[in-house]
Parts: C-alpha cells; structure tokens; sequence
C-alpha cells in the first residue's frame, strides 16, 4: 500500500490512529499491540507472500538477542553474533543476486526478476536488525521486551523503505507512556510533514518521470538520444529519484509522527551540499550513518593498523580504502547488478578523487579558500553533474543503454540544434550538428515546451525553497534536525490561519494531480531496494 | 501560543470551501460537455478542448454516432482526422470524420454498441500497419483512464487546466485546443510545418524506427489477433445493417515502407495485409446474409506518384505538395482516397495511386511493392 494511495489516506490511517490513541487512553500495550497489528497488515498488504520472513525475522533476531544478552563469555558472543550477521546478510544476499543467475555476458544482462520476488523492505529490516545485534554485542544498548523490539523493526512508517532506525532513538520513545496519549501537535505536525511530502510525490517525482521514462524507454527501444535529450533524461531521472526519495521520507516522518513517534531525518537537500562527500551523506542519511558506524569505522580502525611510513599516509590509504568500500558497498545494496556495481564504484571513484584532491593541495601548499562562495558553487555543480551521469546507470537496463546515453551526453551521438538556429550556425561544417531540433526523437511530450513545463516546479522547489524540515525547524519535526539544519528566516512555517490556508491550497493541488491518470507513476523506485 | 485545534478546524473548512470552488467553476465550465449546465457565449460555449484526451473523445465520439444526423463515419487516427474532410462527400452521405490522434481498434471497439445502434450507412476506416502496436503497460493505462472517466472529468489538474483554457479560448478566441470543424475535420496548422520539413521527418522517422523496433519485442501476432477480431465483427455487422465498408491502408510517405525493409519486417507488414485480406473475405463468404453490401480494402501505400513526394532539406526547403510529414498526407490527397474509392467524378487521381485488393491480386500487388522499393533503394545507392 502506498503512503499517497486514497486507501492509505482515508482508511487504513484514520483507523490507525484511531484504534491507536483509544486503546492508548486505557493503557500503553494495547496501542502498542495494535501499532504491531498495524504494521503487519501494512506489510501483508504490500508484500503477502512475505509477512511470514517478517515475522520469522524479527522472532530469529530477537532469539538470538537474548543469547546475546545471556551469554558473558565473549568467545559465544562472537559467534552468535557472527551467526546473526550470516542469517540476516544471507537472506539479503540470497533475494538480490536472484537476478546474477541471468547474467549471460557482461554486455547483455538482464534483471528480469519481477520486483515482487524481493521481499519488500527486505534490505532495511535486515540492517536494521543487524545493527541491533552489534550494538547489543558491543554493549550499547540492552535487551527489550519482544513487542517493543518487533516495534523497533516492524514499525510500519519505516519499514519498507526506511529510515533506517536505531534501537536506541525509537524504544525509548515506544516506553514513553506520553507516546500513546493523542496530542494535537504532533499530528498537526505530522500532516503537515505528510502533505508535503506526498505533493512532492504527486506534482514533483511522476512529472519528472513522464521526461525521464520517455527518454529512457526511448533508449531502451533502439532510439539514439541527442546530447540535449541524454543530459535532460539524466536530469529528469536525477530530479525523480530525489523528489521519489525525498517524499516517502518526509511522508514515513509525517505518518510516524502522528503516531507521535519521532523518525531521524533522512533527506536533506543534497543539491545544496558544498561537496561530493557531504552530498552523499545528504542523500540517504541514515543508510550512510549506517555505513558509516558499522563498516567504515572499524574497517578504518583496522586499516590505521597497517605498517606504513608516514602517518599522513596511513590515515589517507585508510579513509580512501573505507570510503571506496562503502560507496560501492551502497551500490550493492541497491542491487546485484552490474550498473549498481558501476554506480557505487562510479560514485566512490568520484568521493576518493575529491578527497585525495583536497589532501594533495593541502600537501603542497596551495592556498585554496574551502569556503570560498565560488568554490562551493563549483563543487556543487560538479557533484550535480557526477550524480547525472552516475544517475544512468541506476535507471538504464543494460550496458548497452549506459553505452548510449553516457555517449550521447558526451555528443559523440550528435548535436540536434533548433532549425531556427540553422541561419547563424548553419555554416559550421560538421556531421554531428544538425538542426532538426532539440528533441529529434520525439522522446518527451510537447519537446522542449513539455520539458519546462513538467520540469520547471521541481527545480523551483529544489533550488530556491527551504526544505520541509527547514519550514518546521521550531517543531523539531525529526530526531537530527537540530543538528543538521539550520534555522531559516526566510519563511517558518506556523500553526495560524495564513499556513492553515496554504496547507489546504497544497493539499488540493495534490488531490487534483493525483486524479490526473497522466501522473500516474505512483511506484516509488526505492521499493524495488 | 497558537492553538493547533484552530488550525485544524481552519485547514478543514479551506480545504472545503477551495474543493468546492474548484468542483463548481469546472462543472460550470464543463470543458469536455458532459453536464451541460449552463453555456454561456465568450465564455463556455466553444468546447475547444473537448478533444483534448483520448477518454474525451471517446466519449463525444459516442453522443455524435448516436445523433443519427451522419450516414458516413470515417475511423482512423491522426492521418484520417487531418486528411480526410467529410466535405468532400456529396450533401447525400452526411459525413463525420470520427478520427483521433493514434486512435486504433482498441478505441473503436468502444464505439461497437453505438454503431449497431445507428442509422449509419458507411464506414470508411483508415488502417496502418501496426496499429495498436503497444506494450502491456500502455493498454492497462488505456483502461484506467477510461474506467476512472467520470471522477477524472470533475476533479484533476488536467481538468483545472482545460476549464481555464477554454474560458481563455472563447474570451480572447485563441485555439489552444484541438477544435475539430462541425463535420469533426481538424485543419492542421500549416506554419508550424512549413519552416522545417527536414527536421520533422526526421523526427517521424525516428518514432517510426522505434515502433518497428518494438514489433521485434512485443507479441506482434497476439495484436493481430485483437485488431482482425474487430474486422470480423465490422463484416458481420455490415451484414446485418447492410451497411458499406471501405478499409484503406494509408498513403504514409515512401520512407516509412523503406524503415520497413531496412529493419527486415517487411515479411511482418506483408503478413499483416495478407491477414487483413483473408480476414474481410472469408469472413464474408461465411455470412449468411444476402444483403449486397460493400466490403472493400485499398491499398495506397507503396511506391506511386503521390508518396515518393521529394522531401526538402533544411538548406533547400520548399513546401510539400502531398504531405505534412512522413506519416501525414494532406487534405487534397485524402479527396484522392474519398475519389478512388467513390468514384465521383470530381477529381483527376493518378493510375498508380490505390489499388482494391481481392485474393487475387493481393500476392502480385506485394511482390511488386517489394521490388520496386528494392528497386529505388538500388538507384539511390547507385547514385
């Protein structure tokens, strides 16, 4: 079922909360066991087959947790703990490289799975628990009660395509009997993360998909796109995952937080970092705090171990070899396929690069302002543009679409000009301009005026809007917000009549594309992960 | 302190009173004439984008079928709504040009209960190859919009958007929209074409490539199927209302036959033909009834006089005789078609330009389409 779907909005969600905060007024494990009653008619609903590896799941982790807990003797620990990783990373490992039993050559592979056969939500229940086996082998946090822990994994809001939480920011707000008493603000707030967020779903991402599925589905039936169409597909694509992303994030955080459950941030304007590195983190934060915590800090503690002369360089190999391990790691995780491959080493190659740059001018001495206003407009840009191109491999089908559309974007498949522009052009004398205009193929509807139109308020609303945790700064709207943002004067949201006035206004508009069969992409791209 | 119950209560009652605005001022303007509440001149009375969306069109298509004011219907898509003007046709035949944009079997099959209904007397039904050529995904979007048709006409941006275009249209007389003529003729802005022929074939061209590239992937056969089952029933039901039936294959320009040939489907198009022929006469013999009926099926594509028209290039560009693009012939030579196949007497047709097929000469009319685009691409690369 999904978030923006009228059945979520007008059923299962006013009955949610309903059965939620009644059972709430008469005690916490009521509203608790009906949360959990919920989540897995949410799941069941999205993905039948698949409740029971939930369920088994959660009661495998949860069983081998208490050993954890049980056991003093570190040498059981560690193979418990072992044994857990194994489980959950099996199963992972077993559904993904489904589509490596298709692989024929490296040049012609197919996924041809359907996307029904991963479990949904699969890869974050699986780290998540994951994590929470580490941590209780490491001692940070201590065992729960089962309802609380299958709470902790199965909470519906995040359980498909996350936030990916930690058991230490959720459990102490499900033992807070003030989560279960209904409060206004918290689902003023809510709503109001919610319809933000599904109108970015709703106007924003399935606009941006018509441009991007035209051109690629071009592609993908023997069209050659000019440079204007491949760099427009990439930017269409790029701005649909991000509004995709971006939305069922702020839509999780909104639904949670009328449950009165605070959900950590996890999308925050990546368009806007002043660095490749910052822009990664930016993009998916929980999935790289993920990372960051689990992989790259002991992989890092365990490369300083190394034997090299110089320290510098030593502590240079480490974070280079962590990092590249970690993107690339990130691009499996979408996928075992080649182009996630390709995308997590393209993206790792990319992060490296910047840093190991930025080591060498601090090394020799050149005098680089990092803060420069200039300096962070070129980083971002350059970022921007690395993401477009990494961007095809993520939505292309097979290597020979990568092929044509990373040629096309660097016009060795030619230049289409507007026949208007034959007059002062025309006398260059070159097989690769022609002017029959900027969309030859026909790849977009309407041509360059239909990619304006669907394409101008996404870029509005990303470069020159405040986010949504932005507007709501005052209400700490998520856990790290604090932290991550910072106040914006510009324009605060605030419960009075005037916002009051733009929500419906927002919402309406909403209701009125959702009707709009042309906007009719409504899959979110991450549920494939 | 602000109070959020306030803001809750106020968020409500804008949302109220902005949905209800909103549903009103469309259902006033009732952009697709579906309500008919009010028509008010200068404001709603010209319904320029009644057109606008296939769902529209089907729906409108089925009021007019219904009126019984029209004994010729033409069906087809782009090519038949912007070459064939019902105009053509003596007063007698009271013609409509019930054509749309990519129209195909799938959407008159809609139009079967309303054409068993009528009085009409003849059809004329301009065909081309790989028609309904979609994926799966294409036609389960297709039902959507017209299973969803009614809430989709009332509330949707789509709608909002057409409500305030056809106020503008009728206040400031713009055409914003596709205003068909009475007759349901579309007269194609020439300017838009006139200034680069050379880039809009080749735009065509390209979509064309793709289409034929899709034949490869799709279940051509099964599309077959489904596009003959509607010939079959269009011969029965011509039967039983003694209804005439002319099927024609459309003058699409040379350079589509030749895309054709050089993605090797051109055994895939003779097929097709062949089927459609076999298709219309067995099912005939089959029938029982003895009304005398006309069942015919021309072909006015291949190599002839009208459709190996030169195409201008962008550093020589003059205007084209025959043709909008590739796969759009003008005005004047949908008359042709109208004269070839009715005989009126009213306009000279080249000899070479259509042919009625029989099972007789079908086998002989293909073998001779083959050799001589074979024969022009041989010249061509002579040359």
């Amino acid at each position: 079922m999904l978030f923006h779907s009228i059945t979520f909005i007008c059923i299962f969600l006013p009955i949610g909360l309903a059965g939620y905060y009644f059972l709430g007024s008469k005690g916490n494990a009521g509203a608790r066991w009906w949360l959990l009653l919920t989540s897995c008619l949410f799941y069941f609903l999205g993905s039948r087959a698949n409740l029971f590896l939930l369920l088994l799941s959660i009661c495998l982790n949860f069983i081998l947790g208490s050993f954890l807990e049980k056991y003093s003797d570190q040498k059981y620990r560690k193979i418990i703990l072992i044994i857990g990783i194994v489980i959950n990373l099996g199963i992972l490992i077993f559904y993904k490289s489904f589509s490596l039993f298709e692989l024929t050559s490296v040049t012609n592979y197919k996924t041809v799975f359907t996307d029904s056969f991963v479990p949904l939500g699969l890869s974050f229940f699986s780290l998540q628990q994951v994590a929470y086996l580490i941590d209780l082998y490491r001692k940070n946090i201590f065992k729960e009660s089962f309802l609380n822990y299958a709470l902790f994994v199965g909470f519906f809001p995040q359980l498909i395509a996350g936030p990916i939480v930690r058991f230490q920011e959720i459990v102490p707000q499900l033992k807070n009997p003030q989560t279960y008493v209904f409060r206004y603000d918290n689902f003023v707030i809510g709503s109001t993360i919610f319809i933000l967020g599904a109108s970015k779903k709703i106007i924003c991402a399935n606009r941006a998909g018509i441009v991007a599925n035209g051109i690629f589905n071009g592609v993908s039936q023997g069209a050659i796109p000019t440079l204007v169409e491949a760099w427009i597909g990439a930017f269409a694509f790029t701005l649909q995952l991000y509004f995709d992303f971006s939305s069922y994030s702020d839509m999780a955080v909104g639904v949670a937080r009328m449950f009165g459950i605070r959900l950590p941030i996890n999308f925050n304007s990546p368009f806007r970092a002043r660095g490749v590195m910052e822009g990664f983190t930016r993009w998916h934060i929980t999935l790289y705090r993920y990372f960051s915590d689990y992989l790259v800090r002991p992989l890092f503690s365990l490369l300083i171990k190394i034997p090299l002369q110089k320290k510098i360089a030593k502590t240079r190999f480490a974070v280079s070899i962590s990092t590249f391990a970690m993107l690339v790691l990130s691009g499996l995780w979408h996928g075992f396929s080649f182009n996630f491959f390709l995308w997590g080493v393209l993206n790792a190659i990319v992060a490296v690069g910047f840093y190991l740059w930025k080591e060498y001018t601090r090394g020799t001495g050149i005098k680089i302002n990092p803060s420069h206003p200039l300096l962070a407009r070129v980083k971002s840009c350059l970022f921007i543009a690395g993401l477009l191109c990494i961007g095809v491999c993520f939505k292309a089908q097979s290597v020979e679409e990568i092929r044509t559309i990373i040629l096309s974007m660097m016009g060795v498949n030619g230049i289409s000009l507007s026949p208007k522009l034959y007059d002062s052009l025309g006398a260059i004398n070159s097989t690769l301009i022609s002017f029959d205009g900027f969309f030859p193929n026909g790849l977009v509807p309407g041509g360059l005026n239909g990619c304006v139109r669907l394409l101008i308020i996404p870029i509005v609303i990303i470069f020159f809007m405040p986010n949504v945790y932005e507007f709501l700064y005052h209400y700490g709207p998520a856990l790290g917000t604090e932290r991550l943002l910072k106040l914006n004067k510009k324009i605060n949201w605030i419960p009075n009549k005037t916002w009051a006035f733009f929500m419906a206004l927002v919402s309406i508009m909403t209701i009125f594309y959702s009707f709009n069969s042309a906007y009719s992409i409504s899959i979110f791209e991450y549920f494939r992960f | 302190m602000y109070n959020y119950k306030t803001y809750i209560k106020n968020y409500f009652l804008y949302l109220l009173i902005l949905f209800i605005l909103l549903m009103s001022f469309v259902l006033l303007v009732d952009p697709y004439c579906e309500f008919n509440i009010v028509s008010i001149d200068r404001f709603n009375k010209i319904k320029t984008r009644q057109y606008s969306d296939k769902s529209n069109w089907i729906k409108a298509t089925k009021k007019i079928i219904l009126t019984n004011k029209y004994e010729t219907i033409f069906l087809g898509s782009s090519r038949v709504l912007k070459g064939l003007n019902p105009d053509f046709l003596p007063e007698s035949y009271k013609g409509y040009n019930a054509a749309y944009s990519s129209a195909n079997f799938y959407d008159f099959e809609n139009f079967k209960k309303e054409i068993e209904k009528s009085n009409i007397k003849r059809i004329v039904w301009g065909i081309d190859f790989c028609d309904g050529c979609l994926d799966d995904s294409v036609k389960s979007h297709r039902n959507n919009i017209l299973s969803g048709l009614q809430l989709e006409s009332i509330i949707s941006s789509q709608t909002l958007y057409d409500s305030i275009v056809t106020i503008l249209d009728n206040l400031f007389l713009l055409k914003h929209g596709i205003l068909k003529d009475n007759n349901g003729f579309l007269v194609t802005k020439e300017k838009k074409y006139e200034n680069n022929y050379a880039a809009i074939f080749n735009n065509v061209e390209n979509g064309f490539k793709r289409k034929i590239h899709r034949i490869k992937r799709i279940d051509y056969y099964l599309t077959l199927q489904r596009e003959f089952s509607f010939v079959e029933w269009l011969v029965r039901i011509s039967k039983e209302k003694n209804m005439d039936i002319y099927i024609y294959i459309s003058p699409v320009h040379i350079n589509l036959l030749n895309i054709i040939i050089d993605g090797y489907q051109f055994e895939t198009y003779k097929s097709w033909v062949e089927l459609l022929s076999k298709t219309i006469y067995e099912t005939d013999l089959h029938q029982n009834n003895k009304n005398d009926n006309v069942f015919e099926l021309w072909d006015f594509s291949g190599y002839n006089s009208i459709t190996k028209e030169a195409i201008p290039t962008i550093k020589n560009n003059f205007p084209m005789k025959w043709y909008i693009d590739p796969s759009h012939y003008r005005e004047t030579v949908g008359n042709m078609i109208l004269e070839k196949i009715f005989d009126f007497g009213k306009l000279e047709v080249p000899l070479d330009f259509g042919v009625k097929l029989n099972p007789n000469n079908i086998n002989r009319h293909l073998e001779l389409m083959y050799l001589s685009a074979e024969g022009a691409q041989n010249s061509v690369s002579a040359l």
